[in-house]
């Protein structure tokens, strides 16, 4: 059997993504965080990130994980992302990653339930955990690397319609 | 010539900064002084750092005769081409050559 029409809207795991992404973007001072973070996002970046590019966040949807499947009718799945947060090299990267994740808590605390144009697209995010590391070499780069697990429901195997 | 001393008169003309690759450096320990001038070899290639995502990153390094700056140490100085380095990590190899790893910052 076939569906009997295409799909006429973006498939959820892309509208989460995009919603996460864009929500990313505003961590800027003007938007009241503590730093610039959302200068520079880039969902799954091929390439190392420039210098230039710092502070940056790299942002990667890796996968999804149905948490109960006993109701075949509503089906709750954590998505999960992971966040890398990278300040701009130098004594001060700990520090710096520091409120870069404080930033990245704060946009979640104000955004548990993604939304998009009154649509809600999620249920909760969930601090899974995450891993400070550093690496010295001609410059000192620190980062934190943070997993979260945004909830969503969907009916059976439907990808475009979520049930909040 | 022996094996080593043809080796030794090889390094020698490596370090050289008119016949090989050598350049000037000024030497500084950590405790200030003296200071020295000395002939390395510099290098400054590209490197990924993995920081949760992967940072274009630098590995500086230089090389010089173990017997010009017998106690390198970990926090003493090179100026090279106008840009002040920090000694990580020196290490002597077979040939008696130190081959520095070098930071920008501080430790």
């Amino acid at each position: 059997m076939n569906p009997t029409s295409p799909p006429t809207t973006e498939n959820i795991r892309q509208r989460v993504f995009d919603a996460f992404v864009a929500g990313l973007r505003t961590i800027r001072t003007a938007n009241n965080y503590e730093t610039e973070a959302g200068a520079n996002v880039f969902p799954w970046k091929p390439d190392a990130l420039a210098t230039t590019q710092l502070p940056g966040i790299v942002v990667r949807d890796t996968g999804m994980n149905p948490m109960d499947t006993s109701n075949g009718v509503c089906v709750p799945y954590k998505m999960r992302i992971e966040v890398a947060l990278v300040p701009v090299s130098g004594g001060e990267s700990t520090t710096q990653a520091r409120k870069m994740w404080a930033d990245l808590m704060t946009f979640v605390q104000f955004n548990r339930r993604l939304s998009v144009g009154g649509d809600r697209l999620t249920v909760t995010t969930e601090y899974v955990d995450d891993e400070m590391r550093v690496d010295q070499k001609s410059q000192f780069f620190a980062g934190i690397f943070v997993r979260l697990d945004v909830v969503l429901k969907l009916k059976g195997f439907d990808a475009y319609a979520p049930q909040p | 010539m022996s094996i080593l001393a043809e080796a030794e008169a090889d390094v020698a003309t490596i370090l050289d900064p008119s016949t090989g690759f050598g350049v000037v450096a000024l030497y500084t320990p950590a405790s200030g002084s003296p200071e020295t001038e000395v002939n390395v070899t510099f290098t400054k290639a590209y490197v990924s750092q993995d920081v949760g995502a992967d940072v274009e990153g630098e590995m500086a390094q230089c090389a010089f005769r173990t017997s010009d700056i017998p106690a390198a140490a970990q926090g003493d100085r090179f100026r090279i081409k106008g840009t002040s380095y920090l000694i990580v990590d020196p290490e002597v190899n077979g040939l008696e050559v130190t081959v520095c790893t070098l930071t920008e910052g501080d430790l």
